[in-house]
């Protein structure tokens, strides 16, 4: 039999899989194909938990349209709500008896926290934030970025009989699976038939398991029957994101900085539409109160990876730099032209961005006819 | 409340390097300071302490013997003392094995200390490696729950707001405060259910966390773990008196004797988390490390006209198809 590589699902909680689970499907088929060896093959399993079972099921018919060649639904009351302590107990007991020989996450606020719990459970080894794989000497050697982006280390495994934790960049090995953003912030996935699955062979490939976390058998930290306490989620505070498309996985982002100002923003918002993009800021421009902290691009924000990166008004601190140093092309717009921004910039403007985005904007519809 | 922060020293902002043969960080000509975000933990311990004057806040590291200046520059916030794990049998250690090793340096402090660890504070992640995953794999080791990159916390005797004091006077929490909408929410479904059990200790923290689909308040009952990024508030700085004091308090060093010797709470910590520290027991090797040099043309164009300009830049992303 197959040995798995589960992939961990994130939904909409309607049926939908978010962006980046959609994502997670491709390079599991990338790492499956690097994994496999003489007599070793690997088959993708789709992880899906929580407590409606027809949004599950829904999100998991997508996921074998998208690549994965099972799913499994962890269901209960316990995981209507996500929390790092149950749902690591729930995969961290499964994995236990079922023993993939990966999991992989796509680093999300959720899969940020979850995975290295999940690998203490397990006492497993883990690699964070992986942005590629490559094999040596038959040995997989996963890839992340250190020191604010400025150095690439190779990590293995040393322990190849235990379930290895991975986290995945959104963006990340090539942008392989990157799901277009609609304007909506919706993602498509393929139609089933391509996969020539029908409803028996869908239904067929979907398995059910329950959890509760009362009967929990304990894991590392934890003796058998000890009870998992998890933090009460008290309220949701009005998504500060106004935006439907994630900024991890957008394809093309504007952002702006100290020389935008609220001005500035509706121009870098309007060529964000435009370009069915995302707004990013630095910084200052999130202190000045111009934009909310979830669009904060930099160290203590979200590291991107678009394909385009246009910025406005940003000169380009080390803090910034390390959030957007991995877009594909980059493009600066500053009045400034010893402006630090410029040096990692692919093109730039030297200009003021109230005058030039305006210009901008009316090339690209003049452009598109 | 008693509040263990957990700091690390890690290489200046932006000046960090690595020894591309081996992997191992460069320290020696490198100005070493605490991690940023350790010091937003810091922050938010003292802010707690500023509410229940009575809380007691003790820093932990894990390094060499030069770490112990994170831990006085974590006097010199506030802190009542520092304890540094430091023992060449640890060097080298992976994310598991520090983990391990620190829940257990938890449980030796708490019985050297003679106090229950009510909360573990720790920096959301580093600014070397920057895994963000010491915090998790050390609350799950010591079986604790979690919250992660935190803004800011607040103490609360009930997980109900409206029964506790604590948080009366908290500026911080002004916009989430309003009790209708919490009560709305505590009693929507898969919300309700706290254990009775948690209710014992009496202390809570109230947490607000960053999440890019909106941001959360949780209620996490102690012992607890919690990580914290940057806040919108300023972090403050140290004073002067505390600092002079720091130089020339002796801090506790813990060896890996004390370490996995002691069996430290009297439980049975040993048998439930057995200690993989060192380099030949990691999870993870380091193969190579290669410095990522950017490599941009950076073709600028200086035109005092902007329509002009934008028509030259429009040109040449319309022929490169990236617009």
């Amino acid at each position: 039999m197959k040995k798995e590589i589960w992939t961990y699902l994130e939904t909409d909680g309607r049926g939908e899989l978010v962006s980046a689970s959609a994502e997670l499907l491709a390079k599991a088929k990338i790492i499956a194909a690097a994994a496999e060896e003489k007599e070793k093959e690997y088959s993708i399993c789709a992880l899906l938990a929580g407590a409606e079972h027809h949004a599950l099921e829904s999100a998991a018919e997508k996921a074998l349209a998208a690549g994965a060649d099972r799913a499994v639904l962890i269901e209960g009351r316990d995981l209507a709500v996500y929390s790092a302590e149950y749902y690591s107990d729930a995969i961290g007991r499964l994995a236990e008896n079922e023993k993939p020989r990966m999991i992989l996450f796509e680093r999300t606020t959720d899969g940020m926290e979850l995975a290295p719990r999940l690998a203490a459970r397990l006492e497993a080894g883990m690699i964070s934030d992986c942005v590629d794989l490559t094999k040596e000497n038959g040995k997989l050697l996963w890839v992340r970025h250190a020191f604010g982006g400025t150095a690439a280390v190779s990590v293995s495994f040393r322990e190849q009989e235990r379930i290895q934790i991975i986290s995945i960049r959104p963006g990340s090995f090539g942008g392989a699976g990157r799901v277009k953003n609609n304007a909506d912030g919706s993602c498509v996935t393929p139609d089933p038939e391509s996969r020539g699955l029908d409803a028996a062979k869908t239904s067929a490939a979907i398995v059910s398991v329950p959890y509760s976390a009362a009967d929990s058998a304990g894991g590392a930290g934890k003796a058998a029957g000890e009870r998992i306490v998890r933090p009460e989620l008290v309220e949701v505070l009005e998504a500060a994101a106004d935006r439907g498309v994630d900024l991890s996985t957008a394809g093309v982002i504007v952002a702006g900085g100290n020389g935008a100002g609220p001005e500035g923003f509706k121009l870098i918002e309007e060529l964000a539409d435009l370009l069915h993009g995302a707004v990013g800021a630095s910084r200052v421009a999130v202190d000045k109160g111009w934009i909310s902290h979830a669009h904060l691009i930099g160290q203590s924000g979200i590291t991107v990876t678009p394909d385009l990166y246009i910025n406005c008004g940003i000169s380009g601190s080390v803090q910034h730099i390390v959030g957007m140093r991995d877009a594909k092309c980059v493009v600066s717009i500053n009045k400034d032209p010893k402006a630090l921004i410029f040096n990692v910039s692919d093109y730039g403007i030297v200009g003021d961005l109230h005058k030039v985005l305006p210009a901008l904007i009316a090339e690209i519809r003049r452009h598109r006819g | 409340m008693n509040i263990i922060v957990c700091v690390k020293q890690t290489p200046e902002a932006g000046k960090g390097e690595m020894n591309p043969g081996t992997g191992t960080v460069l320290r020696t000509d490198r100005k070493q300071v605490i991690n940023p975000f350790d010091l937003y933990a810091m922050e938010a311990a003292l802010r707690v302490q500023e509410k229940e004057p009575d809380t007691r806040i003790i820093a932990l590291s894990m390094g060499p013997a030069s770490a112990a200046s994170v831990l006085r520059d974590c006097i010199g916030l506030g802190a009542e003392t520092g304890y540094l794990v430091s023992d060449p049998a640890f060097a080298g250690s992976d994310v598991r094995g520090t983990a391990q090793v620190l829940a257990r340096a938890v449980r030796v402090i708490e019985k050297r200390e003679g106090i229950r660890a009510d909360a573990v504070f720790c920096g959301a992640k580093t600014v070397d490696g920057g895994t963000s995953m010491l915090g998790p794999e050390l609350a799950q080791f010591l079986g604790v729950p979690q919250v992660t990159y935190a803004l800011h916390c607040s103490p609360q005797k009930s997980k109900d707001l409206q029964e506790s004091q604590g948080m009366q006077d908290s500026p911080d929490l002004q916009e989430s405060q309003d009790p209708q909408e919490s009560q709305k929410l505590q009693g929507s479904e898969g919300l309700q259910q706290m254990p009775e059990g948690t209710r014992t200790n009496g202390t809570f923290l109230r947490v607000e966390k960053e999440d890019d689909r909106g941001n959360r308040i949780y209620c996490i009952p102690a012992p607890c773990l919690v990580t914290f990024t940057k806040a919108s508030f300023q972090v403050r700085y140290p004073m002067i008196a505390r600092i002079l004091e720091a130089e020339s308090m002796e801090l506790p060093v813990l060896s890996a004797e004390d370490i996995t010797a002691e069996d430290p709470a009297g439980d049975s910590l040993s048998e439930k988390n057995p200690v993989a520290a060192g380099p030949e027991a990691a999870a993870m090797q380091v193969e190579a490390v290669q410095l990522r040099k950017l490599d941009k043309q950076s073709q600028i164009i200086e035109d005092p006209d902007p329509v002009k300009a934008v028509t030259a830049l429009a040109q040449r992303l319309f022929s490169e198809g990236i617009l």
